[in-house]
């Protein structure tokens, strides 16, 4: 089984920090990780090749800063890894990222199957995944809680109002939700041997892609966080009946 | 054609009630005409006709049962028989995997997360969440509308940020029967517990981790029942502990009730994101530097094990 | 990673991506399977010490936190000494009684040192079992009338045969409770007396307790009630004609000392990265103290004589995480790298001086914090103290007693004569 994963290294949308004044993220030198949704498409994957064999490739794609992303991958259990970094690829859009993707998918080798995160941490547009698919003309099962391989792909994909379980021919794509695994963590032995993988790069002379972007992002704020901050503490149980004064806050608001 | 005249919104979704909520995004926009796409039951589709001039039903008789690729197709023979310049489609689990097809079908950019879409300088401009839900962005859709045949910039809205539409109009149906090739098969449709309307609750009290065994829940329906609401949990009661079938946060369900209780929720920036447009937030935590203090009306620090007693206890006299 | 304390720039203590990566994932699982729990190992152990946290041994054994820089050929990871370092520190930055750390510092150190002087058979038998979890190799050097003297050592190994036959006893040893607990079993780097008086007549040995699952005759062990750092037991051990084949001698006959000496100086790198993990626990707990409470109407740190003795520990940490990240790179050029320009014995100040300065800093932080929290550090159920009586070990001298550390930075700038 020749597996394709998407792997994206993205903002750690926790460890931001936003400018006090203008609640702008400031996102020069903020740190970044492999994007959770698609650390569990890789541990998918990775499951997968332990039970019926074959390969697991990745493919990413961004800003230079992307090559560290490597490590984990190698280090995680990944065969190969494939790259494409250009910093103009720090506004590439939904529609420029799966393009891209799926070029980067075919020139790599065969694929029986391809495996996303459902939405990437920072960007969050849930587009990518069902994009490929539709570009590289193969079914797509979306937001998997459980999947099974074997001829066939047999997921359970969580659509919100119901559990659909959803069977495809291969070659296909599945795009994993954060419920679908608990991923390994690499031992330290795993590690120091990823370090001395190499990886493969492509350019971005490459691709015959339009690069520019049809979405342009004019601003990004934190929202205006303006609450009352009315606090009671009654972490000593003697002060309990303070909660009252809480009450009769909300019934002068009328929502009581 | 003027530059910021919306001759055609179309929209797509499988529920009534959010296909309403798109009908009122277009009118929002001034746009002469509305049509719809929808697909299922009959029935349905005579329900939701008499808010768009046109609807395109496509039967599930015809189609089958929801498959994102199928259903694309489906969508996009609709957009074909007319000439939308934007289609609108409900920003769920379901639909964007949708918009998301349609959109490489048609050629034209889609905007997922949008809370809020208006037109400026002739093009879109939307308001979406981004950096996983932190951040609200805003960011232009296209270059320009109109340059196209059927060529509609898709933007899936999320439901609950507009109102239903009300407005009776032409009702015109059309039945499409695509010839769309069917790969993926349904195999099972497990239906979740219907959850508790959270979107239109105007009281919700939502248990976080704090809350430790799921028969603590009876304590809060008791004071949800008291305040006149419904009760939620956060994303890991749900996903991880499977004490609901859903949860109430941004990945859920967002909610803008007139007034929010976290009781043990720790404030992650997702679950905040979800709940931001409370009118009133109110907030019992034992960690007074629990995150969700901050963007907290009322904050009560303290062990929620007594105070939810205590407040039942007040609100009962 | 940091969420709490924006911790500043350094250009100094710097770490490769490789060394980032791993305290990342180290900080991951030690926060997800071990700070959820330490406090329930710390009172369950305190009842019972044999209430020892066997799973959380195992599932750290899986993920590799044994045996860092051992050879893979012996189910080591293959790493470097400052590898282990990181680890310890994270491990205690998750579990501040330490007791987690210790098992872990333990098992990292020593079977290092048994690799550096042990035969190869030696080795293959015992280290895959501690990497694993199994079994457990700590250090028996302690006995009854003292610690600090190490050449003074009465215990007995009389060649008979193939096997030493050994009568003394050992006190104050951690992992008396694991060892016989474990499922391999286990045991000790053990300084015994081969020859004559003196640090010349010395042997050390891999001196097994149990292994297999079986416990050999002739070892009474009995174990202690410490005052803290609960979820690790200490305890002694007689030897009563206790019978150990020859092989597992470590390297020479009346080497021991020299052998042991070694090992300290790995040990006490660890002993100290440990301190300092707890300390940024600590820390963080005045942090978040300061940033939520009040008095007389105003924030408790706006008292000076709050922040300022928060700004004196703060730097006493930095300076103690600095000494532990000299000494483990140092370690490195010696052990890893082999750097012909450097001897072991180059590593006895710089050891010293970590593990002199580490715990007292983390302890002298520990009752500040207490002090800052005020009544509720009193109780029981504020978990600070527990950070305070685990790394006091240290100061009462576990791995090296504070003053020794004093007298080989004297001795080895001043001169031996001169300190006569």
């Amino acid at each position: 089984m020749e597996i394709v994963v998407c792997v994206k290294q993205s903002y750690d949308v926790q460890q931001i920090k936003f400018d006090p004044k203008t609640k702008e993220p400031i996102l020069a030198g903020a740190p970044r990780k492999m994007s959770d949704m698609d650390r569990r498409a890789l541990e998918c994957a990775l499951r997968i090749k332990e039970n019926v064999g074959g390969s697991v490739r990745t493919v990413s794609l961004g800003t230079p800063e992307t090559r560290d992303v490597v490590k984990e991958i190698y280090a995680m259990g990944a065969d190969s890894a494939y790259l494409l970094t250009d910093l103009s690829l720090a506004k590439a859009d939904p529609d420029i990222t799966a393009r891209l993707l799926a070029e980067m998918i075919k020139k790599s080798g065969d694929f029986n199957l391809i495996l996303c995160g459902s939405a990437s941490t920072d960007g969050y547009s849930w587009q990518v995944p069902a994009k490929i698919s539709k570009l590289l003309n193969i079914p797509f099962l979306p937001n998997a809680i459980s999947l099974e391989v074997d001829d066939t792909a047999v997921a359970e994909c969580d659509l919100g109002d119901a559990i659909y379980k959803l069977k495809a021919p291969l070659p296909c794509v599945v795009s994993v939700s954060l419920e679908i695994n608990e991923p390994r963590i690499p031992t330290l032995s795993a590690i120091l041997k990823a370090s001395r993988k190499q990886f493969h790069e492509f350019h971005i002379k490459d691709f015959e892609v339009d690069l520019t972007p049809e979405l342009e992002v004019v601003s990004t704020r934190m929202p205006e966080v303006s609450r009352k901050n009315f606090m009671v503490d009654v972490s000593d149980a003697s002060k309990l009946d303070e909660v009252k004064k809480v009450i009769d806050e909300l019934r002068k608001e009328n929502v009581l | 054609m003027r530059a910021g005249e919306i001759m055609e919104v179309m929209v797509y979704s499988e529920s009534v009630k959010t296909f309403r909520e798109l009908v009122s995004v277009g009118e929002s926009l001034n746009a002469d005409r509305v049509t719809g796409v929808f697909i299922g039951e009959e029935e349905n589709a005579e329900e939701v006709r008499k808010y768009c001039d046109k609807l395109f039903f496509i039967s599930s008789e015809d189609i089958g049962d929801y498959s994102p690729s199928e259903y694309s197709e489906a969508v996009y023979s609709a957009v074909k028989s007319s000439d939308p310049q934007i289609l609108l489609v409900e920003g769920t689990a379901k639909g964007v995997p949708v918009a998301s097809m349609v959109s490489v079908l048609v050629g034209e950019p889609c905007a997922t997360e949008v809370m809020e879409l208006s037109l400026s300088e002739g093009g879109l401009l939307v308001k979406r969440a981004d950096l996983g839900g932190v951040a609200i962005s805003e960011v232009k859709v296209g270059k320009k509308l109109f340059d196209k045949i059927a060529s509609p910039k898709v933007v899936c809205i999320k439901p609950g940020f507009y109102p239903a539409s009300d407005s009776e109009r032409k009702g015109e149906m059309v039945r499409l029967k695509p010839e769309v090739k069917r790969r993926t098969e349904v195999v099972e449709i497990k239906r979740k517990e219907r959850g508790e309307g959270f979107e239109d609750a105007d009281v919700i009290v939502v248990a976080g981790r704090g809350v430790k065994k799921k028969e603590d829940l009876g304590m809060l329906e008791e004071l949800a029942k008291l305040l006149g609401g419904v009760v939620g949990v956060t994303r890991p009661l749900s996903a991880d502990l499977h004490w609901a079938p859903t949860w109430i946060g941004m990945s859920g369900i967002p909610v803008k009730p007139k007034l929010y209780v976290g009781v043990g929720v720790s404030g992650q920036i997702q679950h905040i994101a979800g709940i931001r447009n409370s009118k009133v937030i109110v907030a019992v935590n034992i960690d007074p530097n629990a995150p969700i203090f901050e963007h907290a009306d009322y904050g009560i620090i303290g062990d929620l094990y007594q105070v939810v007693p205590k407040l039942i206890e007040i609100l009962k006299e | 990673m940091d969420r709490i304390l924006e911790y500043p720039k350094d250009p100094i203590v710097t770490f490769s991506k490789e060394e980032e990566l791993w305290r990342s994932m180290v900080r991951e699982f030690c926060q997800k399977y071990i700070e959820p729990k330490w406090i329930e190992v710390d009172i369950e152990a305190e009842k019972d010490p044999m209430n020892i946290p066997m799973d959380l041994i195992k599932k750290m054994g899986q993920q590799g936190l044994f045996c860092i820089p051992c050879s893979e050929e012996y189910g080591g990871q293959g790493g470097t000494y400052t590898m282990a370092t990181i680890a310890t520190e994270e491990i205690a930055y998750a579990d501040p009684s330490v007791a987690l750390a210790v098992y872990a510092l333990l098992n990292n150190g020593w079977p290092y040192a048994l690799e550096l002087f042990g035969s190869h058979e030696v080795c293959q038998e015992i280290l895959p079992e501690v990497a694993k979890g199994s079994a457990f190799f700590g250090i028996a050097s302690t006995e009854p009338q003292g610690g600090s003297d190490v050449a003074g050592i009465r215990t007995k190994a009389e060649k008979k045969g193939d096997v030493y036959v050994f009568n003394g006893e050992k006190a104050y040893i951690s992992g008396v409770g694991e060892v016989q607990k474990l499922p391999w079993g286990g045991g000790w780097f053990l300084i015994a007396r081969t020859g004559e008086a003196g640090h010349k007549g010395l042997s050390a040995f891999a001196f097994l307790a149990r292994k297999n699952g079986e416990l050999k005759d002739g070892w009474i062990p009995t174990l202690y009630e410490d005052i803290g750092r609960h979820g690790l037991t200490t305890g002694g051990f007689i030897m009563d004609n206790f019978e150990l084949e020859s092989k597992y001698l470590i390297g020479e006959e009346g080497k021991g000392f020299y052998h042991v000496m070694e090992g300290f100086n790995l040990a006490r790198i660890v002993v100290a990265a440990a301190t300092v993990g707890a300390a940024r626990w600590l820390l963080e707990k005045a942090v978040e103290w300061f940033r939520s409470r009040k008095l007389f109407g105003r924030n408790i740190s706006s008292f000076q004589g709050v922040s300022f003795k928060f700004a004196e520990l703060y730097a006493r940490w930095e300076a103690a995480r600095y000494f532990v990240y000299r000494a483990s790179r140092l370690a490195d050029k010696i052990y890893v790298e082999k750097d012909p320009s450097l001897n072991p014995k180059d590593l006895n100040i710089p050891v010293a001086l970590a593990k002199n300065y580490g715990p007292e800093t983390c302890v002298d932080l520990a009752e500040e914090v207490m002090k800052w929290y005020g009544a509720y550090a009193y109780t029981k159920e504020a978990p600070i103290f527990r950070a305070w009586l685990g790394p006091f070990s240290y100061v009462i001298g576990a791995e090296g007693a504070q003053n020794i550390m004093k007298v080989i930075i004297a001795r080895d700038l001043i001169g031996k004569e001169f300190i006569k």
